[in-house]
């Protein structure tokens, strides 16, 4: 087993068996598909720097991309989500060029992307195609039971994507990149093409996700799927963990994601003074997320 | 190390009429430079000549105005820097390691595009020369003295089992104790048959080498075996002080 396989398979079990004694279902569905999100920001952030404020952009586009499928084409739910997933890609292959901009740059021009993709699918004169802003109904297809099931799968599948990057060739050459990339260069790696693979899978995790999330809610309008917030929340999980490892985001999206769900909900006036002083003593006192504590006390993280 | 016909024949780096600058400032005039086989050349040169311009435009970090590179017989001017270092030029920059990934990783990444079995066998034979190193595999680089930086970035450098080692300044901000470690191993390298193009200012690592280029305004002012060089009054004034013989007061 590689380093990092044994929590994997105990996260996927975890959340394969939880619903059998834990009635939320909603809760463990949603946590699950912020651990796909955090761990598709943690392959690009955490692997080659870039920071993607609009990450949201390829969710939108999967959770699209699944549904137009299933409504115009007549695909059944799962293979829609490779549709969804190749869309996001697709998505991810029009904007590669983003990754000529750095740091700030890239953050905000990400955003900025994710914004177009949004206002491009809720424009009214594409009603016949997207129903623009009126959102999208799959009532046809809605099974909570198998939605969650393959999100089960998917999380599998992003975990072992992680795992897969800390053990590999890959992986090594994308550090060494967001190191230096000049340096990387100088080791024989193909600065431009790790990159755009890094990118491109980051997006088809995030695709994936929202075609899953899509067919599991079946009612959604473009904002709920373009919200800014998936991005922050995904965002912040992945850094109050700790980036290039595979527990860091796991940990980081169970603890914050579990606090909004014990007091965000409750006292949602709290929960955001709450999470404000968190994510400032984060920044302070732990800018490497909580495994930077494991590490100090030698203790080994995958 | 074995060589074919041709590659006796032909030197293993030619590079010819080099232009290069940055933006509208022209630092290389029409630079020529050879490297044999199994050869070691110093660059030397004051501050600002142009020496590390010339190595960036070896490897590809400078675009290049005008000129042809040839190494191995290969034209080298239209690829990119991943693409020559494969071809088999290891480079050491100032910087050498990747500070947050440890010693493994970076040795790791030296041999990064070579089959794994010639990984293993490269494995082996640094344990001999870098036996420390390889012992505090579980390091971070960046914990590591300069010194034992500059070890490392060498053992990476060695690991991409190179034809030929281009070194910017490898006496960079090291004490003279560690210079005098560096050059030593440098000269096991060379004497395994590995070619050497050295940047430097430190005359200590002239020993090394067989021919000396001096650049000088981003014109190459000398070319010629190092006993020349030490033996021409004027260059001897400029780049040895006022010695009577070049190796007094060394060691």
């Amino acid at each position: 087993m590689p380093r990092g396989g044994w929590y994997s398979v105990g996260v996927v079990l975890l959340f394969a068996l939880l619903p059998f004694v834990y009635g939320n279902h909603a809760l463990l569905f949603n946590m699950m598909m912020y651990l796909v999100l955090a761990q598709g920001i943690n392959v690009l952030f955490g692997f080659t720097g870039y920071l993607p404020f609009g990450y949201v952009g390829f969710f939108g586009a999967g959770a699209y991309g699944a549904s137009l499928a299933i409504l115009l084409v007549h695909l059944p739910p799962v293979p829609a989500l490779f549709v969804g997933a190749a869309v996001s890609v697709l998505v991810a292959l029009l904007l590669a060029p983003l990754l000529r901009l750095s740091g700030a740059y890239f953050a905000i021009a990400s955003l900025a992307a994710s914004e177009v993709v949004y206002y491009i699918v809720s424009n009214p004169h594409l009603v016949s195609l997207t129903q623009g802003p009126y959102g999208i109904s799959l009532a046809q297809v809605y099974n909570s039971g198998a939605s969650y099931a393959t999100m089960v799968v998917v999380l599998a599948m992003a975990l072992a994507v992680v795992v897969y990057l800390r053990n590999s060739h890959m992986g090594l050459a994308l550090q060494a990149i967001r190191e230096e990339p000049i340096s990387a260069g100088f080791a024989g790696i193909n600065v431009v093409r790790e990159r755009i693979r890094a990118w491109l899978l980051s997006a088809a995790l995030a695709g994936l996700a929202g075609g899953t999330y899509a067919w599991h809610v079946s009612v959604f309008y473009p904002k709920s799927v373009f919200d800014l917030n998936i991005s922050v929340f995904a965002i912040v999980f992945t850094l109050f963990g700790g980036v290039a490892t595979l527990v860091g985001p796991i940990m980081g999206t169970l603890l914050l994601y579990g606090l909004y769900n014990w007091i965000g909900i409750s006292q949602p006036e709290y929960f955001q003074l709450v999470f404000g002083i968190v994510i400032v003593l984060l920044v302070l006192f732990l800018p490497n997320g909580l495994v930077s504590l494991l590490r100090r006390v030698k203790i080994h993280v995958p | 190390m074995s060589f074919s016909a041709a590659e006796r024949a032909s030197p293993l780096l030619r590079a010819s009429g080099l232009v290069a600058g940055y933006g509208p400032l022209q630092v290389l005039w029409d630079v020529d430079l050879e490297i044999g086989n199994a050869e070691c050349v110093i660059l030397l040169g004051p501050n600002g000549a142009g020496k590390t311009t010339l190595l960036k435009a070896l490897l590809g970090l400078v675009a290049l105005w005008r000129g042809r590179i040839e190494f191995r017989g290969q034209r080298l001017e239209g690829q990119r820097t991943d693409q020559r270092v494969r071809q088999g030029i290891a480079y050491m920059s100032e910087v050498g390691v990747f500070p947050n990934l440890s010693i493994e990783e970076n040795l790791k990444l030296g041999g990064y595009y070579l089959p794994r079995r010639e990984v293993q066998r490269r494995a082996q034979e640094l344990y001999v020369m870098f036996p420390d190193l390889v012992q505090r595999r579980g390091v971070l680089a960046g914990s590591l003295s300069g010194g034992q930086r500059k070890m490392l970035s060498l053992a990476k450098a060695f690991m991409s089992g190179p034809r030929l080692l281009v070194m910017d300044e490898p006496s960079a901000g090291l004490s003279p104790r560690y210079v005098k470690e560096v050059i030593a191993t440098l000269r096991q390298l060379h004497g395994a048959g590995l070619a050497m193009l050295i940047a430097e200012q430190n005359l200590g690592f002239l020993e090394l080498a067989g021919r000396a280029c001096i650049l000088e305004g981003g014109r190459i002012r000398f070319a010629g075996d190092r006993t020349a060089l030490e033996q021409d009054d004027i260059l001897r004034r400029s780049y040895f002080g006022l010695q009577e013989t070049p190796d007094a007061g060394r060691d």
